[in-house]
């Protein structure tokens, strides 16, 4: 499969939240990428979603159907964000790619799972209709926090201009937005202002933990208090490692 | 783009960055443009030699406190090539030009490339120039046509990464060796340069500095100073280059005595910022010393009342950062029952003027969420 059709096939220009699709990675897959397998599911996963969705609050025995108001924000450790939002593609729902690292032979972040992913990913996206609902795909290991020394920095974060804006969101009817994550009750500390703008523009916060057998659960998010959230700064100063504005770099080895 | 030509940001938040729509300029037009890049490009780099041998002005542009020792004792690195890009408005008066990017310039993709693919769909046009190309040859010249060129960046920043990604590939494409590396990766030996990294080691011909000189300056000086002064590694751009990026420039053309007639004919009024009522007046902007994309450019009228309040506090604590500049009207085109402003940001490549990177601003200020253009000329009137 040639790497511009399977661009195409997670970009297409008919659908309007193909424009936030990240094409850094799609620019470091071989120019003729042959799948590998096929893509696999995490069923228990879609199912909890959905059914927590389509249950109206405060009447247990009625369901609404329709989705046409969600987004999803899949924040998954590598390829496993790949293959959940892979999983709601039949749902209505289409993965838009948000990975915004270099990929790197010698990167502390290996790529190379999610690449193949979108490689074996894309025949089945390539079937989708135009107006599908946006599951942005991040890769929750973007930021890893223990780096080999000698390898190359391309951590990163997401920032809200990755997304689109709330006040687009809002006009496209999306009124509710579920992160789908793992490890920890909050969201990441980069995700965590951008859905904080979407809930201040009236968007409500569903949370699923992928790692957990538990529904998803709207809940009201809060900001994190003004020393945390500054400790979180201090922590993205110290991924520079230097005084600069910059981060990425060869992680030094201890005796360099 | 995105897939072929390094173009990783085409869509910021909402907008994208690409303007789906060419500028036409007239090929008449162009070479006023031309013809003024490189009568400014001679004077910049008068002003550059002047400048480097007055130490005593060094504060006065806000140059980096590491590099005034540097500069004041040795001489200054060879350029493997020299790239300027100015920064060209069209006002009611005539052009004007807000700065140059004297420094680091980007955009060469979309200069090249973008403006490349949308002439073949505006037949009797075509770009005004390449600036990868006129950059990869005086590479070539320099470094041998089978030499080693490293590129430098900061790889944490994809707008910069896709800079030298695009330039690298050009570079392999001529027959050269082109390696992506951080200062880190630099080895220095009697001024030369050698690159030590997992999967490439061994000398290099040229550098192409991708990395703000006011960044490097904040580094461990061991990695960089060979990259300014003392090295044998010819380097583009050589970091003398940071003398004529300071925005604090034109305060110290009198004491130069160099003669910048055309500066002083495009440039707006440039003053201290104590010297103007800049908080007053909305006849004035204000941006720093040393910025990038427009981010500290600040115009009161343009700013949320937080933002405003910030970098009035900013620039009363360090005011010897800032400087005042006087605000021109730039001509608007119509757009969807909005306006843009174009910015056409004009390359020269050792003098030479190679082309241009057109920008559309959607507010008064040139800044991260302008969109590029393809800047096409019109070869029939």
């Amino acid at each position: 499969m040639k790497r511009e059709d399977i661009h195409r096939a997670w970009a297409p220009e008919t659908e309007p939240w193909a424009r936030w699709v990240k094409p850094v990675v799609f620019a470091a897959i071989d120019e003729d990428a042959q799948p590998t397998v096929s893509p696999e599911t995490a069923k228990g996963l879609r199912q909890s979603v959905l059914e927590s969705l389509a249950a109206v609050p405060g009447q247990p025995y009625r369901q609404d159907r329709s989705l046409r108001d969600v987004a999803l924000v899949i924040d998954l450790p590598g390829a496993a964000g790949v293959l959940a939002g892979l999983d709601f593609v039949s749902d209505g729902f289409r993965p838009i790619p948000l990975y915004n690292a270099v990929p790197d032979a010698f990167a502390v972040v290996d790529l190379t799972p999610i690449m193949a992913a979108l490689v074996n990913g894309a025949a089945r996206v390539a079937d989708m209709s135009v107006g599908a609902l946006p599951a942005f795909l991040l890769d929750a290991n973007r930021m890893v926090e223990s780096a080999t020394p000698g390898n190359f920095d391309n951590r990163s974060i997401c920032r809200a201009t990755d997304f689109p804006s709330a006040e687009t969101l809002w006009q496209a009817g999306i009124r509710r937005a579920v992160l789908i994550h793992t490890g920890a009750t909050r969201p990441a500390a980069d995700l965590e202002p951008v859905l904080c703008d979407w809930q201040a523009k009236g968007i409500t916060l569903w949370f699923k933990r992928a790692d957990l057998d538990e529904a998803a659960v709207p809940r009201t998010l809060r900001r994190r208090f003004w020393l945390v959230r500054a400790a979180h700064a201090f922590q993205h100063a110290l991924l520079n490692r230097r005084a600069d504005d910059t981060y990425g770099m060869v992680v030094p080895s201890s005796s360099s | 783009m995105q897939l072929s030509h390094h173009k990783w940001d085409v869509q910021v938040g909402d907008l994208s960055s690409l303007a789906p729509f060419p500028l036409l300029m007239s090929r008449p037009s162009w070479q006023v443009l031309a013809r003024l890049a490189e009568r400014l490009t001679v004077e910049t780099l008068a002003v550059e030699r002047a400048l480097f041998a007055r130490p005593d002005l060094y504060s006065q542009i806000a140059l980096p406190r590491p590099l005034h020792r540097l500069f004041a004792q040795h001489a200054a690195t060879a350029a493997a090539a020299r790239v300027m890009r100015f920064d060209f408005h069209y006002t009611p008066d005539g052009w004007r030009i807000s700065e140059v990017n004297s420094d680091v310039p980007g955009g060469f993709t979309e200069a090249t490339n973008f403006a490349r693919l949308v002439a073949t769909l505006v037949p009797g046009t075509s770009p005004p120039g390449d600036p990868t190309h006129a950059l990869v040859e005086s590479l070539a010249n320099i470094a041998g046509d089978r030499g080693v060129v490293a590129l430098m960046n900061a790889p944490g920043h994809m707008e910069d990464h896709q800079v030298v990604a695009h330039l690298a590939a050009a570079l392999r494409r001529r027959g050269l060796q082109a390696h992506l590396i951080s200062p880190h990766h630099l080895r220095w030996k009697d001024g030369h340069a050698q690159v030590e990294t997992a999967w490439c080691a061994g000398q290099v011909d040229a550098i192409v500095r991708f990395y703000q000189a006011e960044w490097l300056a904040r580094l461990p000086r061991r990695h960089w100073s060979p990259l300014f002064v003392g090295g044998q590694t010819p380097v583009a751009n050589p970091g003398i280059a940071a003398l004529t990026e300071s925005k604090r420039l034109p305060l110290v053309w009198d004491a130069l005595g160099t003669a910048v007639p055309t500066w002083r004919q495009l440039l707006p009024e440039t003053r201290p910022i104590e010297a103007v009522p800049w908080r007053s007046d909305g006849g004035w902007l204000i941006k720093s010393a040393y910025s990038n994309t427009g981010d500290t450019v600040s115009i009161r009228e343009a700013m949320s009342k937080t933002a405003w309040a910030r970098r009035v506090w900013s620039a009363r604590l360090r005011p010897s950062q800032w400087v005042a500049q006087r605000r021109f009207t730039i001509s608007p085109i119509a757009h969807l029952g909005g306006v843009l402003r174009p910015c056409i940001g004009v390359y020269t490549v050792d003098g030479k003027c190679a082309g241009a990177y057109a920008r559309l601003a959607r507010g008064p200020v040139v800044d991260f969420s302008a969109c590029d253009a393809a800047l096409l000329i019109c070869d029939e009137a």
